[in-house]
């Protein structure tokens, strides 16, 4: 009996994970920069592909993480929901599609919530209605636009707006400061750290504005509103996580602060949302590891990693802000993305289990070295997945021709004129890393030896 | 062309400012920095969870409790700081990368947790307050890769939060040769981006700016310099903005 009931446990996370696989499938359909549409309703492209892979993949590791640690009964029919939901948003050919996906993804969170008797669901039901019928308003007043390039190389841009509400429905779903943070609600019931699920819908949210740069650009005060709110919700997770004294709640929040501020800079600069892709993608890894719990003492430190990954990121979309004349962004995104990397990890003894069992430390662990690739070696993810994806967003950004890597050391940033405008050598920077390390490891052997002690410090 | 050129010639490039000048030397120093700031803080008292780092052999035992990813990181960030008189990288190194690597060795030491809540929070803020000083330039540039240093007009207010944030940092150095060598990393990445400091002048103001620390954590004013620090970084934001 038991086994029968532990295959039928992994059953919706193997089927989670290989329908993540499965849509590698249609990854000959968009090579080349190529976009489907089908009936208006559903796209195809690099954008809709890796949004979806990445979304499920994620959603099939919470779950997982869920069984591992041996917590309660996993939300099955939530989790389908919010899969469900996500990849109606991934895919969405037009703005009814993704408003479906959305409060179909928000259902889900939201009964997941119920069930982990959460007291911030009443808040999340709430902003989620205010961000559909936001939604709604936006496309009724700016009509059912099909989420792929024009043809003719040219689109009228939305309508500020209709972008700024776009921006206010995914701070409202990714219940970004000032929509959910209050010191009395939920310090002690927990947020995104006992849901992760409601980390990964919060992490998702700023596809909505991707999917609009598909179609066509946001007109300059668009972009300033939109840099305003992201920076806005950025700054004020960045003051939550200080005014609780650390903790990972509110850095899904702030990382979702990021990415919209990125996307609002892209019309003008295509590495911001290159760095808005990153982080969003990047996010993911927080969130999977946030699931597994906190694990030993080793995996603590193996955890620092992960926000790491985010780095380049938010190096593209500062270069990004220079571009654009938001210097200001520049100077602040770096120390608040810092903030939120340092205090995170704070006070998370409290709000989370630790580790158990050999699949969730292995899915730490597969965490944790992804991260570590992505940090040392940000050429590949730059070039084979973000060129195409934000080549895909070809309606509202241009093609990102600016950030050129060369292959060896890390990567480049480079003006129309060839001048090199930032330079991140991440692969390099690994390796003089990787060297004192072993250096340092050597000499504390050695020294061990002489003073008998073990390396670590302790007496024999 | 091989493509692994560029590659090996940052290695070749790396070795010797990693292991000799400038990394190794502040390797060094940073011992002396942390056994003169933990001396101090026996003597006040302040620090009684570091009480037993007074002898160099307890310094020893005090290197091999560290967080060796923390201490490689930080010992990296001064290899790679792009000191006048010493033969450029390959491959530059820009604001942003060169400030990430002090806070990615906080990271390393946060995440462990070893270290007393207070004394971390007061090295976040100050960490923090000095990448604000250093990166406020980056206001009325298009770029992130400075040149010139400052084209030998250091703005003062940001030389002024970066002393301040030093000097308010210096008693923390006593807490361990990670702490010691990431202020040195800090020091050296903001002295030399925020002008057009030489190798003498940059070694004569850090020296200026321990001694201060020490003299200031004598007093009792470590807190009030952190907090100057913080205002005088977000004057040289506010000055950059209004200056566009």
């Amino acid at each position: 009996m038991t086994s029968v009931g532990t295959r039928t446990r992994w059953l919706l996370p193997g089927v989670i994970l290989l329908l993540a696989f499965l849509q590698l499938a249609l990854l000959p359909s968009v090579a080349g920069g190529q976009s489907l549409l089908l009936y208006k309703l559903l796209a195809l492209d690099s954008l809709s592909l890796t949004l979806g892979v990445a979304w499920t993949l994620a959603l099939g590791l919470i779950f997982v993480a869920g069984i591992a640690r041996n917590g309660p009964a996993a939300p099955a029919l939530e989790t389908i929901f919010v899969g469900a939901g996500l990849l109606l948003v991934a895919y969405s050919g037009s703005g009814v599609t993704l408003i479906v996906g959305l409060a179909v993804a928000g259902v889900g969170a939201w009964k997941a919530l119920r069930r982990s008797r959460n007291r911030g669901e009443a808040s999340f039901l709430r902003n989620l209605l205010i961000a559909t019928a936001l939604l709604v308003a936006a496309v009724a007043f700016s009509g059912v636009r099909a989420f792929v390039p024009p043809t003719g190389g040219v689109t009228e841009p939305w309508n500020p707006l209709v972008s700024i509400a776009a921006v206010v429905a995914a701070m409202l779903v990714a219940r970004c400061w000032p929509f959910y943070y209050s010191r009395g609600q939920g310090s002690s019931a927990g947020g995104e750290s006992r849901s992760p699920i409601l980390a990964l819908l919060c992490l998702a949210a700023p596809a909505v504005l991707a999917k609009m740069l598909v179609a066509a650009p946001v007109q300059p005060v668009g972009t300033w509103a939109t840099v305003l709110l992201g920076m806005l919700a950025l700054l004020g997770g960045a003051y939550a996580i200080c005014a609780e004294g650390g903790g990972a709640r509110h850095a899904a929040p702030a990382l979702t602060g990021i990415a919209i501020t990125g996307f609002g800079l892209a019309p003008a600069s295509p590495a911001a949302a290159a760095g808005s892709i990153w982080v969003m993608l990047t996010g993911l890894l927080l969130v999977v590891a946030g699931a597994m719990g906190v694990g030993s003492t080793t995996m603590r430190g193996g955890r620092a990693f992960i926000p790491v990954a985010g780095l380049p990121g938010v190096w593209l979309i500062s270069q990004g802000a220079l571009d654009t004349g938001y210097g200001v962004v520049a100077a602040l995104l770096l120390p608040a993305y810092a903030l939120v990397m340092l205090l995170s990890p704070r006070r998370t003894e409290g709000t989370t289990g630790t580790t158990s069992g050999r699949a969730s430390a292995a899915v730490l662990v597969v965490a944790i070295a992804t991260a570590a690739i992505v940090a040392a070696y940000p050429q590949a993810l730059a070039e084979w997945i973000l060129r195409p994806v934000v080549g895909s967003m070809a309606g509202g950004v241009g093609a990102l021709q600016a950030g050129a890597s060369p292959w060896e050391v890390g990567l480049l940033m480079r003006s129309a004129q060839e001048t090199i405008l930032a330079a991140l050598p991440a692969t390099g920077v690994a390796v003089g890393v990787f060297l004192a390390w072993v250096a340092l490891s050597w000499l504390k052997q050695v020294l061990a030896l002489l003073t008998r002690r073990t390396p670590d410090g302790q007496s024999e | 062309m091989n493509l692994f050129a560029g590659f090996s010639d940052w290695v070749l490039a790396l070795l010797p400012r990693l292991f000799f000048a400038p990394g190794g030397v502040c390797l060094l120093l940073a011992f002396a920095l942390h056994y003169t700031a933990s001396h101090y803080r026996d003597s006040r008292g302040t620090a009684s969870h570091n009480s037993n780092r007074t002898n160099p052999r307890q310094l020893l035992h005090a290197f091999l409790r560290e967080n060796t990813p923390a201490l490689a990181s930080a010992w990296t960030a001064t290899a790679l700081v792009p000191l006048v008189g010493i033969a450029p990288l390959p491959f530059p190194m820009d604001t942003f990368s060169l400030l990430s690597l002090p806070i990615l060795s906080l990271a390393f030491d946060v995440s462990v947790g070893n270290k007393k809540d207070v004394d971390e929070i007061g090295e976040i803020v100050g960490v923090l307050a000095i990448t604000v000083a250093v990166l406020s330039p980056a206001l009325s540039g298009k770029r992130l890769l400075l040149t010139g240093h400052g084209d030998g007009n250091p703005s003062w207010v940001v030389l002024g939060a970066i002393v301040v944030g030093l000097v308010a940092l210096t008693p923390s150095a006593g807490l361990g040769i990670n702490v010691a060598m990431r202020w040195l990393a800090l020091g050296l990445t903001g002295l030399t981006l925020a002008a057009s400091f030489n190798l003498g002048q940059v070694t004569a103001l850090l020296a200026g700016c321990f001694t201060v620390g020490l003299i200031v954590a004598k007093l009792g004013w470590s807190k009030t310099a952190l907090v100057t620090a913080c205002l005088l970084a977000a004057f040289a934001l506010l000055i950059q903005l209004l200056l566009r």
